[in-house]
């Protein structure tokens, strides 16, 4: 959880964008002229800027500058909670999200929707059993009967039914 | 103009394209009045719907969307004390403790219409503005196309955030992102990964939903465990007689509703700028100019919600004239209306200024009509839309989720825009929590394609000497005055708190 820290997070950017920007100026060369030389070029660019934002951060550091950041102050942000909470809220909604992308891929739409909308709303929301299960029918219909037959959507063969051989 | 501008009012008037732009309408209106939602994600969530629509009948929706968060978003300001949007942060000032004492009816409805006026005086400015752009586009070559879009890149990286350096990283960040896939230039698959997915490069829909609708779902889970208030409507008397008076209120103060229309479409012109700022800079004009301000604001004066309101929505005529003349989205919203504006085979530049002049009309009686109808809508029921703000964030975080997903899928029907999805938004949440600059990544993103195109041909056509064109001069002469001032700005801001602060 303390992956999702300020600090660890500023650093863990810096740290990406370089490997990033290396990875670009050692795999381009190998493109044609054309291809290559305009990444090439912002990679480059964005080498001198990590070196500018490490050398600058380690000046503000040492001042202890709490004003670096390049997005303006959360319109929503929760200015009682504290940052344990915080990083635990965040990890705890960001794992719920990842578990709805796994069921989608591995059960598919029309299982996992209505699946995750019921335990979300059960075990996250604390809501009653009937709300949860007339709130998850309600959206079923709304996107996979109206919406559908209206905007003719594709859905994703699951994994799980390729599995049981039913999707060859 | 005027043939064209009759062409698309007449369009508009078919059944099917007003009921494409009340769609939008209300949709737009659900996203604004939940706090943390906003034009963005409606915009993001709405695009892979839109991009098979007929392309007149996607102008009038997403415009009718656009325009009216603009709008919705200061009920949650007034109501919450949380803005909508990140442009009614300024209405909070003065419109929450005129709810606390009650007056949250006449706050509600004085915003509205000074919103209604600050959205025609920004359409009107765009549409005045073609007889002028028209010629200049018409002089300027594929050079100055590409310094132009150098200079939205650094001006949306600087002017828009707090950090320059981090900002332009952002945007580096976007423009290597861009280049996945097979080039602009030469076809030339680069790091696809051997992969048919990636080799039309990175799909624009689940980055962006990953970078902005999750982190945001996140932070509003975060809200829901801090405190949580709120100040209900009271029932008036009669909705009609109210409006009315609240007209009457904001003809009182017309000239400062037409000074922040001013400032809120100068402000929408400059890319970068926009959103964030729009409503501080026409909060802190009226604070220095009207008479009694610096006693009254803060603490439940009418004008301090008439200024900012005025102006955020006049921002929304003012962005699309660099956006249609240049093809320089002036922030992510702009951004995601390029993107299916060019999916739709819609050039920004000269084609928009000439061939698809009714085009660009479509958009203004878009702007008009759907600040006035959703004005409308927005004063005849605005205790049933202050009730959804009530609604728990279990609900609005599940629904996201779901329809963020369900959308990020139908890009390219393929399981890899699930899986960027996740990988984007736990990007997002880093960049958010890390103060790196999501809107510059992503406008980088989108202009990338366009101006490499721009820069290969004018090199092949004019060698280097493109550089010494005094058009491309003028522009190299911009964006280093840009930097400049982006650096005494933020040296200025570490002495002194910035109004975001102080509020």
């Amino acid at each position: 959880m303390r992956l999702f820290s300020p600090q660890i997070a500023k650093h863990l950017m810096l740290i990406l964008s370089v490997l990033l920007f290396i990875y670009v100026l050692l795999t381009a060369p190998s493109f044609e002229r054309d291809a290559r030389w305009f990444p090439t070029g912002a990679a480059a660019v964005g080498i001198l800027l990590c070196v500018l934002d490490f050398g600058l951060q380690s000046r503000h550091s040492a001042r202890r500058d709490s004003t670096w950041s390049s997005e303006p102050p959360d319109p929503v942000a929760a200015r009682d909670v504290p940052e344990a909470i915080v990083r635990s809220e965040a990890a705890k909604t960001f794992a719920w999200f990842l578990g709805l992308v796994a069921s989608v891929i591995v059960l598919g739409f029309h299982v996992s929707v209505p699946l995750f909308l019921i335990l979300y709303l059960r075990l996250r929301g604390k809501t009653r059993l009937w709300v949860a299960l007339a709130f998850a029918a309600g959206t079923y219909l709304i996107i996979f009967i109206l919406l559908d037959s209206f905007a003719n959507f594709r859905w994703l063969e699951p994994v799980a039914l390729g599995w049981l051989g039913i999707f060859s | 103009m005027l043939e064209a501008s009759l062409s698309a009012l007449a369009t508009l008037f078919t059944i099917h394209h007003l009921l494409g732009l009340l769609f939008g309408i209300l949709f737009g209106i659900l996203f604004a009045i939940i706090p943390g939602l906003g034009g963005v994600t409606a915009l993001a969530i709405s695009i892979p719907f839109v991009l098979d629509m007929e392309t007149s009948l996607a102008i009038a929706f997403i415009f009718g969307l656009l325009s009216i968060v603009s709008t919705g978003d200061l009920i949650p300001s007034v109501l919450l004390g949380v803005p909508g949007t990140v442009s009614a942060q300024a209405t909070i000032l003065d419109g929450y403790p005129m709810a606390l004492r009650g007056e949250a009816d006449r706050a509600i409805r004085c915003a509205v219409v000074a919103s209604i006026a600050g959205g025609l005086f920004g359409t009107a400015l765009l549409v005045s503005s073609v007889p002028i752009f028209r010629p200049l586009i018409l002089a300027i070559g594929l050079p100055e196309f590409f310094m132009i879009g150098l200079f939205g890149i650094t001006m949306v990286a600087t002017l828009s955030t707090g950090n320059m350096v981090r900002g332009l990283l952002s945007a580096v960040v976007g423009v290597i992102l861009a280049t996945v896939g097979s080039s602009v230039v030469s076809a030339v698959p680069r790091w696809s990964l051997g992969t048919l997915y990636l080799y039309e490069g990175v799909p624009l829909i689940p980055l962006v939903m990953g970078l902005f609708a999750i982190p945001e779902m996140i932070q509003l889970c975060i809200s829901a465990s801090g405190k949580q208030g709120g100040v209900a409507l009271k029932r008036e008397s009669s909705s009609f007689q109210a409006t009315l008076a609240a007209v009457r209120e904001v003809f009182r103060h017309w000239f400062l509703v037409f000074r922040s229309g001013v400032i809120g479409t100068i402000v929408g012109v400059i890319p970068g700028l926009g959103a964030t700022v729009v409503d501080w800079f026409a909060y802190g004009h009226a604070l220095a100019t009207e008479r009694g301000a610096t006693k009254t604001f803060g603490k439940g004066d009418i004008r301090g919600v008439l200024a900012p309101e005025s102006a955020n929505n006049s921002k929304s005529g003012g962005e699309l004239v660099p956006t249609l003349a240049f093809g320089i989205p002036g922030s992510v919203s702009m951004a995601l209306v390029l993107s299916v504006l060019v999916a739709h085979n819609v050039s920004p530049g000269r084609e928009m200024l000439t061939t698809h002049l009714d085009l660009l009309m479509l958009m203004a009686w878009s702007i008009i009509f759907s600040n006035v109808v959703g004005g409308l809508l927005i004063l005849l029921a605005t205790r049933r839309i202050a009730a959804i703000t009530k609604l728990p964030p279990s609900f609005t975080v599940s629904t996201i989720f779901v329809v963020v997903t369900v959308a990020s899928f139908q890009a390219t029907h393929h399981v890899g825009d699930v899986l960027l999805l996740a990988a984007a938004s736990l990007l997002g949440w880093f960049m958010k929590t890390a103060g790196w600059s999501r809107p510059s990544l992503v406008l980088a993103f989108v202009l990338t394609p366009l101006i490499e195109n721009y820069l290969f041909i004018s090199i092949n056509r004019y060698g280097t000497g493109w550089v010494a064109r005094p058009g491309v001069l003028v522009l190299i002469v911009l964006i280093v005055a840009v930097l400049a001032y982006s650096i005494v700005i933020s040296r200025r801001n570490r002495k002194e708190p910035s109004p975001m602060e102080i509020a």
